[in-house]
């Protein structure tokens, strides 16, 4: 009685502490989070002290804090609303959430907060997160402020230069119109800086002014600029404006900007007007064109891209300016025929760092990372932060890979480094792939694919590494995704199948025995061995699906062979993750009774690695599997620890020994006193043997006058489908009454 | 009192905090101080005898790399689509509201506000580009936050158009 009460007061100081380190925790993400019952919301942890203020400040004085908790869409405006999108998640049956978007309170003049709420359904309760973001938008509000206030004296500047180039225009057609000689208008427009030219139709130059010379660096003895300037212009203008020639051909109005060069090369922007004018019979005589300089606008334009473009946290480039940066320098080595290095590169286990310390000391880590990849690189190399763990660098004009590898190596060291929090110090590594232009591809997309593909495979090999792309790796990996991915909707499709390799009894004649072996029948690369999923499918957690359907479809197999006469036994494959997932004897126990089958028609395989995991667990699953009435083969003996001492402590009911002992059997001594001494013990305990992959005569001479059990290999019969394994049957003991259900054909 | 929620939207920087600051506040501020996601302020008007409190949703000005968040939008019984006459661009950025606007919620009375009309000499718009956003004479206001001109009347008209709204449900 003591100690029960001990034990629920031991448990209650746990929830406890559990409930107060949860609070903490909240305070510290800065979130307030309740839990709304009945059109109340009750806070789950402390608030914090931020959103008490806000709170009592909204509600009018005096109502605040009562007893039946707080009245948000009261004191909210924004949360009223937001109820209602809210509302839709509680109310569905599955765990779901949805944001609000950011709301702004200003509790005083001096004070900003920019908050966002979080409607969440969570294991049936609904909760209502608040989460102070405004460190966050702190630094988004200033990029975006930047942004927008250089956009908008771009604006005015444009439009001002837009409304002058108009004016400007009227003002020279007047003149034109009114007979005014050439000398006339020059005089009026020598000191405008605007640029301004008029010309023929054919180009040939009337008259210019000064700004225009001094847009094109025109030297002195140069002057007056050559015929072709018009023809120079609709050809720069007509990579972007396709129509400009025609415009012009045909005496129309044109205004447009392009990119220009000058007389010394130099790369200019200009906006510009060409107006045609015209005499009193309306045939056109001559062109007005009208040029302002607007590179600067278009600097600041970019700079604002830029300024769009960078990650909040770690102010690298994003994903977005990456990809413009990688198509630009891409088809630059085109140009210049050099080569071009990409690295890819993910954080280690970021995931769990960012689940288990927060999302705060998430982007600390980024932001160290973020710095030590600039610090491993020169200045004029590209790093970019494409979003969540994943860096990408490009180095442009490189000689080779292994100029790669060693900045890859650099790199490496250089994040190796600790990282110190507050309060812990770990360790980060990379891991990292790399691909070249234009070995590993020429178009932008390839490069990419590539060297993410090499990133992934060094994270498979351990992490912690880099890879450089090579075409058969690509394969390699290309083809691990695909099954990756068709595996996921492989049992749906219904590509699995079993197929059945009997096992022989070598002492007592007419007993039906079997190992089911599943194959799985790709869409594109036909038959994929258990050696290439399993592990995958293991990885994924699939495996529990998969296991499930084979234990279904091997109970399923034994009925039919039941209905057909044959009393037999089907012993099936089972993964550690199924023993695991804890749900494994019920679904044995399912499908017995869903196949009205006797239990002892199936044998469970289990591999040594099993025992590996928690022991305790793992003997009472099996504890409750013999209790059923399954049998338990243990599989692949010999290969892995191979500890006797297990075979004492665990129900074991029959042994295999592993393909590469018989094999070697009979000539190779170590196999011989090997396979001898592991039937002889097994015997004395009571475990029956199978040994599998018989191929010779030879080795089943050997295991005859050994005494094994049972065998099972080419040498007898090759892995079936359940039609040639009913057919193979037929063949060696064919039943006439089909009611006679027999275990031994002998009693028969 | 009848509480009525409005927004207030347009491009950036046409002055969509700068009205709710002249109308709530009375207050101006040359300084050009971007929102992030939306400020609801609270004003009581009266609208023939009746008392209206109006919650003036500030939204976010679209840009080119801002799109109007809708959610914002939902429930609101009025919006006032704000221009910038100084400058052209923002007329195509109303247009673009309206479209999107006017599918979801095609019953929101909405009100023009061409703001700025303090700044004559760099005024940018002609008659005809307000005619193609389709709005009626008597819902469009030409205000300046800076001088106070005509803000009073435009939230009014709305609020007015609200009850309106009210009535039709
Ligand atoms: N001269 C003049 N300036 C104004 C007027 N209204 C706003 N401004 C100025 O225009 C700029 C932008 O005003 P805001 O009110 O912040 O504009 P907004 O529409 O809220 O901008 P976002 O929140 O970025 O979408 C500020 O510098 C204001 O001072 C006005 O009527 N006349
Ligand atoms: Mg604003």
């Amino acid at each position: 009685m003591a100690a029960e009460n001990i034990k629920s007061l031991k448990h209650n100081l746990a929830l406890v502490e559990q409930g107060a380190l949860l609070s903490n925790l909240f305070l510290r993400l800065d979130i307030a989070i309740f839990e709304y019952d009945n059109g109340v919301f009750c806070a789950l942890s402390s608030l914090p002290d931020w959103f008490d203020n806000l709170y009592c400040q909204q509600m009018a004085a005096g109502s605040g804090l009562a007893n039946d908790g707080y009245h948000l869409e009261e004191a909210f405006p924004f949360i009223e609303n937001f109820l209602f999108d809210a509302k839709k998640i509680w109310q569905k049956n599955t765990d779901d959430e949805i944001k609000s978007g950011i709301w702004t309170e200003t509790p005083d003049p001096l004070n900003e907060l920019n908050l966002e709420a979080i409607a969440m359904r969570c294991g049936e309760r609904s909760l209502l997160l608040i989460v102070n973001e405004t460190k966050h938008f702190d630094i988004r509000r200033k990029v975006f402020q930047r942004a927008r206030d250089l956009a908008l004296s771009n604006e005015r500047l444009e439009s001002s230069l837009y409304l002058h180039q108009r004016q400007l225009h009227l003002q020279i057609e007047d003149l034109y119109q009114k007979n005014q000689s050439f000398d006339e208008i020059q005089n009026n427009i020598q000191d405008e800086s605007t640029a301004i030219l008029i010309c023929k139709q054919d180009g040939s130059v009337e008259l210019f002014n000064k700004a225009l010379i001094d847009i094109y660096a025109i030297s002195k003895d140069q002057t007056p600029p050559q015929k072709s300037l018009l023809k120079k212009w609709s050809e720069e203008a007509e990579k972007q404006y396709p129509e400009i020639r025609r415009i012009l051909a045909t005496g129309q109005h044109w205004e447009g900007e392009f990119e220009t060069e000058d007389d010394h090369q130099r790369k200019k922007w200009v906006r510009m007007m060409i107006a045609p004018m015209k005499s009193d019979d309306d045939s056109l005589e001559h062109f007005v064109c009208i040029a302002n300089d607007i590179s600067n606008i278009k600097l600041s334009e970019r700079e604002i891209e830029r300024l769009i473009q960078l990650d909040p946290n770690t102010h690298l480039p994003n994903r977005r300016y990456f990809w413009n940066q990688l198509n630009e320098l891409v088809a630059l080595n085109k140009k210049t025929g050099t080569c071009l290095g990409l690295i890819y590169l993910d954080i280690d286990h970021f995931k769990q760092v960012n689940n288990e310390l927060g999302p705060e000391k998430g982007d600390q880590l980024l932001k160290t990372v973020a710095n030590r990849l600039r610090q491993s690189l020169k200045k004029d190399d590209f790093v970019a932060h494409l979003g969540g763990d994943e860096f990408a660098v490009i180095i442009d004009n490189v000689d080779d890979e292994y100029m790669m590898s060693e900045i890859a190596m650099r790199i490496q060291e250089n994040i190796a480094r600790d990282v110190v929090f507050d309060d812990l110090t770990m360790n980060v590594t990379l891991s990292m792939g790399i691909a070249m232009y234009p070995k590993h591809g020429i178009k932008p997309h390839i490069l990419v694919k590539n060297a993410d593909y090499a990133m992934y495979h060094a994270k498979e090999l351990g992490r912690n590494q880099y890879r450089i792309t090579s075409p058969e790796l690509h394969q390699k990996v290309k083809h691990k995704i695909q099954i990756e991915q068709g595996l996921k909707t492989a049992l749906e499709k219904n590509e699995f199948r079993l197929l059945y390799q009997p096992q022989i009894s070598l002492g007592s004649k007419g007993e039906f025995r079997m190992e089911a072996l599943i194959r799985w029948h790709h869409p594109e690369h036909g038959t994929v061995s258990p050696a290439d999923f399993i592990s995958v499918a293991e990885e994924s957690g699939l495996i529990i699906d998969i296991g499930r359907w084979v234990i279904e479809t091997a109970c399923e197999e034994a009925e039919k062979l039941n209905k057909a006469g044959y009393n037999a036994k089907v012993s099936v494959n089972v993964s550690a993750k199924q023993f695991q997932n804890g749900q494994l004897v019920s679904e044995v126990e399912h499908a017995l009774n869903n196949y009205r089958i006797d239990a002892e028609q199936i044998e469970l395989e289990v591999t040594e690695s099993l025992f590996l995991h928690n022991l305790e667990n793992i003997q009472k699953q099996l504890n409750e599997l013999k209790d059923l009435g399954v049998t338990i083969a243990l599989d692949d003996f010999g290969t892995g620890f191979s500890s006797l001492s297990y075979l004492k402590k665990l129900p074991i009911d029959i042994l295999k020994i592993d393909r590469s002992f018989i094999s070697e059997l009979p000539d190779n001594q170590h196999s011989r006193t090997i396979v001898e001494s592991v039937i002889s013990m097994s015997h004395q305990l009571g475990i029956k043997v199978i040994a599998e992959g018989i191929e010779e005569q030879t080795q089943l001479d050997y295991l005859k006058e050994l005494d094994c059990d049972y065998v099972q290999g080419f040498l007898f019969h090759a892995p079936m489908s359940s039609q040639d394994l009913i057919q193979l049957y037929q063949s060696i003991a064919p039943i006439k009454n089909k009611a006679s259900r027999t275990k031994k054909l002998s009693n028969s | 009192m009848i509480s009525k929620k409005v927004t207030m939207v347009g491009a950036f920087a046409v002055g969509k905090t700068s009205l709710v600051r002249r109308f709530v506040e009375s207050i101006f501020s040359e300084k050009y101080h971007t929102t992030i996601g939306v400020k609801i302020d609270k004003k009581q008007v009266q609208v023939d005898q009746e008392m209206v409190q109006l919650m003036i949703w500030d939204i976010e000005g679209v840009d080119v790399f801002t799109e109007l968040n809708t959610t914002y939008l939902r429930g609101a019984s009025g919006m006032l689509l704000v221009i910038d006459g100084t400058r052209e661009n923002t007329v195509d950025a109303a247009q673009k509201i309206l479209d999107t606007v006017t599918n979801s919620m095609p019953e929101t009375p909405v009100v023009l506000v061409v703001n700025k009309c303090d700044l004559k000499s760099q005024w940018a718009l002609t008659n005809g580009q307000l005619s193609r956003l389709n709005i009626a004479e008597e819902n469009i206001f030409y205000t300046s936050a800076k001088t106070g001109e005509c803000v009073e009347e435009a939230f009014s008209r709305l609020a007015e158009l609200t009850l309106g709204s009210a009535i039709m449900e």
